[in-house]
């Protein structure tokens, strides 16, 4: 009786491909909950360069937004050894292996040092841009590319720095399974640096002074830094369709008839629609439209997501 | 889509639903150009009104002109070729 045949299944053929390319240092780090580009998404670079820029202009919700972190000066490979075992006779073997860990540096500024910090104890994925511009991943199965598998992640928050050394970020960046380095590895050179495709910093929306019947004085300030946004998206913002607006009783949108610049405010004048009526103590959400929203705008608005100010209806 | 009078951009689909007196009313009341006096802003906002009906209206189709037809007289017509 014949037993099962492992060696059909184990090994194969280990010569060099045509297309071989090597793994080098990890440069930037795209991190996305479950952005999986399909296979027309990366059937070019030009193509590719899109999807990639679109997927970092959804909003911050989107599963399949796309967060890249800032340069990687430094890496250092802290992947330990696999444990082995040795027996008295000096037979030894391999018992378990170790998963990647990496630990990077970068010399972000404090806002972006706590940005970075925003996504310690994410688990979801990552893809890899090394430094010779080789965009990694793992295929899906279906001719296209998702992220890596994060086990940890984290990032230092910002500190003081010493006379000997200079002051880095550190980000140590633990994969969540080895299995997806053993096959199916997607490679893609790129010709373009993704943390310059877009841009986004976070704005919080607030009431600069009261309202007026439908209307209200909407300010912009920089999450981390604080800085007003208002004179350079001045005239930007004017545009209606920046703007949105819901009751949060109700659920229901409310058209936003006007907008306009006040340079005395160093605000937006948000003017909403009076019909129907919205009674007085009503609390209404005033957001700009999603990054992707807003770059497709008449007038294209960039840079910028809005985290949205609740307002009560005078 | 957008109409933009005097520093004001309006949202034109909504705002051409309104009535010009609905819309001059809501103006006054939501301080629309509050830095002009009341006989100024009425008037900037008569006029962005106007703008906005013009913006929304659709163009009215200019029926062809009609198509000359050819006269069957003589001596008029196109040559005969000669025979050989």
């Amino acid at each position: 009786m014949s037993g099962i045949n492992v060696c059909a299944n184990l090994g194969g053929n280990a010569g060099q491909g045509s297309c071989e390319v090597r793994m080098s240092q990890p440069k930037y780090l795209p991190f996305t909950r479950g952005k999986v580009f399909s296979a027309a998404d990366i059937a070019d670079a030009a193509t590719f360069k899109a999807a990639l820029l679109a997927a970092m202009l959804l909003a911050r919700t989107d599963s399949n937004k796309v967060f890249v972190f800032p340069l990687m000066r430094v890496v250092d490979d802290n992947t330990a050894d696999p444990k082995e075992e040795t027996l008295a006779d000096g037979y030894s073997e391999v018992l378990n292996e170790s998963l990647p860990t990496y630990t990077l540096q970068s010399t972000a500024g404090v806002c972006q040092n706590q940005a970075m910090v925003g996504f310690n104890g994410w688990n979801d994925k990552v893809f890899i841009v090394d430094k010779n511009n080789i965009f990694w991943g793992v295929s899906d199965g279906n001719g296209g590319v998702q992220g890596f598998s994060v086990g940890s992640l984290y990032t230092n928050p910002p500190r003081f720095g010493n006379s000997s050394n200079i002051v880095t970020s550190k980000t140590k960046l633990v994969f969540g399974t080895l299995e997806e380095f053993k096959s199916g590895l997607v490679a893609i050179k790129i010709d373009f640096d993704p943390t310059k495709l877009a841009n986004t910093v976070d704005v919080v929306l607030s009431e600069a002074i009261a309202a007026t019947g439908y209307a209200f004085k909407i300010a912009g300030n920089q999450k981390c830094a604080g800085t007003s946004i208002y004179t350079a998206f001045r005239t930007l913002l004017d545009q209606t369709g920046a703007w949105k607006a819901t009751r949060l009783d109700t659920n229901a949108a409310v058209t936003v008839s006007s907008a306009a610049h006040d340079d005395t405010n160093s605000a937006w004048t948000v003017t909403l629609a009076s019909s129907p009526t919205i009674a007085a103590t009503t609390k209404i959400k005033i957001e700009l439209v999603d990054p992707t929203a807003l770059a497709a705008l008449t007038t294209p608005v960039k840079g910028i997501e809005g985290i949205e100010v609740i307002v009560v209806k005078p | 889509m957008d109409l933009k009078h005097e520093g004001v951009t309006f949202n034109a689909t909504y705002n051409a639903t309104l009535t010009e007196d609905d819309f001059v009313a809501n103006g006054l009341r939501d301080g629309l150009y509050s830095n002009f006096d009341e006989a100024a802003r009425i008037k900037l906002l008569k006029d962005a009104y106007k703008n906005i009906k013009e913006a929304v209206t659709p163009a009215v189709a200019v029926p062809p002109a009609e198509a000359e037809t050819n006269t069957a007289t003589s001596g008029k017509g196109s040559k005969k070729s000669d025979k050989e």
